[in-house]
């Protein structure tokens, strides 16, 4: 369940389940960095799991693969070890490949440059922009680089091949090719979840990605500030 | 701003695949996109601030991920985050930390606050629609 649900859908799934044994007390407790349940058993024994979660990567398939899986348990059609047998291939399940996902971003950064009003030279630099930064984040995970690198090189290189992209004389405005390139690494879906689980009332979650938002961003801001500086230093 | 329109549908669907959606879902989740943006582009024509229209477009992205949900059988998540990731205010929060870093506090303050109230209008909008029992969608995607 790490693969980018909100708390609460992952609150609601949990105390489903524990649902379906007959025990005395049971309690789902969900935040961003960890889960906890606990059950006690009608002898009066209390068993507690606690399970870290160290990072979060969106993974929209799994998710929902993960969500009929849980269902399917609650309602009694499949069995326990069926279910964890299920949930190991889950695991394994590949996603897209780099050519697909390099695609994507591209057809992503052009949309978006497009969208804040850019125009379409503006696009194609910033679909550039964001081929190269997809290829080099996904080695820059193969490597094993923390998320904070990721995010600061990330940055640097947006930036830096945005000046050179402007350098060329392919886009126009700089404005609109940084904007629609760097629209993969920022974080906003986080700050909208945020507000969502503040809302619901899960203040520790929302909390926690509003800390997740600020701290991304700042990390991305730096890497294109430290790409300005340094190459308008040169030129 | 047609064209505008019409690029959403493919801005939604490449983030869908960044974020590994399904691949039979893809088209929904364009579908989700344009349609969120509509709405958006819809407020600020008739000249709703852009928290405002973020608000609108929110109604509209959580109603049709809601329908498309009950429709196909997947959880609302897919077709939400296709849907809101137009009009969440990831740019806002980053050019609010650009400038704070180049030492223009003031200006950054302005984007941080409009990029909060951004999120925030997204996800009372997302509770509004949230809040409409579940029959009526059941009855709506039935008589599909």
């Amino acid at each position: 369940m790490k693969y980018g649900a909100e708390t609460y859908r992952v609150e609601d799934t949990m105390s489903r389940i524990l649902n379906v044994k007959d025990y005395k007390l049971k309690e789902a407790f969900v935040t961003t960095t960890g889960i906890v349940a606990s059950i006690e058993t009608n002898e009066g024994k209390i068993i507690t799991l606690t399970k870290r979660i160290f990072s979060i990567d969106h993974d929209l398939n799994k998710m929902s693969i993960i969500n009929d899986l849980s269902r399917k348990f609650v309602d009694k059609k499949i069995t326990l070890d069926d279910m964890i047998k299920k949930l190991e291939e889950v695991e394994k399940i590949k996603g897209y490949s780099l050519p697909v996902i390099a695609f994507a971003t591209a057809m992503t950064c052009f949309s978006f440059s497009i969208i804040f009003g850019g125009t379409i030279r503006d696009g194609i630099g910033a679909s550039i922009v964001g081929v190269i930064l997809s290829i080099l984040t996904s080695y820059f995970r193969k490597i094993g680089f923390t998320k904070i690198v990721i995010n600061l090189l990330g940055g640097i290189i947006v930036g830096a091949i945005s000046i050179l992209v402007i350098e060329t004389g392919i886009s126009q405005n700089m404005d609109f090719t940084i904007s629609g390139a760097i629209m993969p690494l920022v974080p906003g879906v986080i700050l909208t979840n945020a507000v969502r689980d503040m809302v619901g009332g899960n203040l520790i979650s929302g909390s926690n990605r509003v800390v997740t938002a600020v701290i991304t961003s700042v990390e991305i801001a730096a890497g294109v500030a430290v790409a300005f500086s340094i190459i308008y230093k040169f030129i | 701003m047609l064209f505008q329109i019409f690029v959403s549908i493919f801005s939604s669907m490449g983030f869908c695949m960044i974020f590994n959606a399904p691949k039979n879902q893809l088209l929904y989740c364009g579908l989700c996109g344009l349609i969120s943006y509509s709405f958006y582009s819809l407020g600020i024509y008739f000249g709703g601030s852009s928290v405002f229209s973020s608000f609108i477009g929110a109604i509209g992205s959580m109603l049709i991920a809601r329908i498309l949900s009950y429709k196909n059988l997947k959880p609302v998540t897919i077709y939400l985050i296709s849907g809101i990731l137009n009009l969440v205010p990831g740019l806002g929060i980053y050019k609010a930390m650009f400038q704070i870093l180049q030492g223009k506090t003031t200006e950054g303050i302005v984007f941080a606050i409009e990029a909060v109230e951004i999120a925030g209008a997204i996800a009372i909008g997302i509770l509004v629609v949230s809040m409409i029992p579940e029959r009526i969608f059941i009855k709506m995607t039935k008589s599909k």
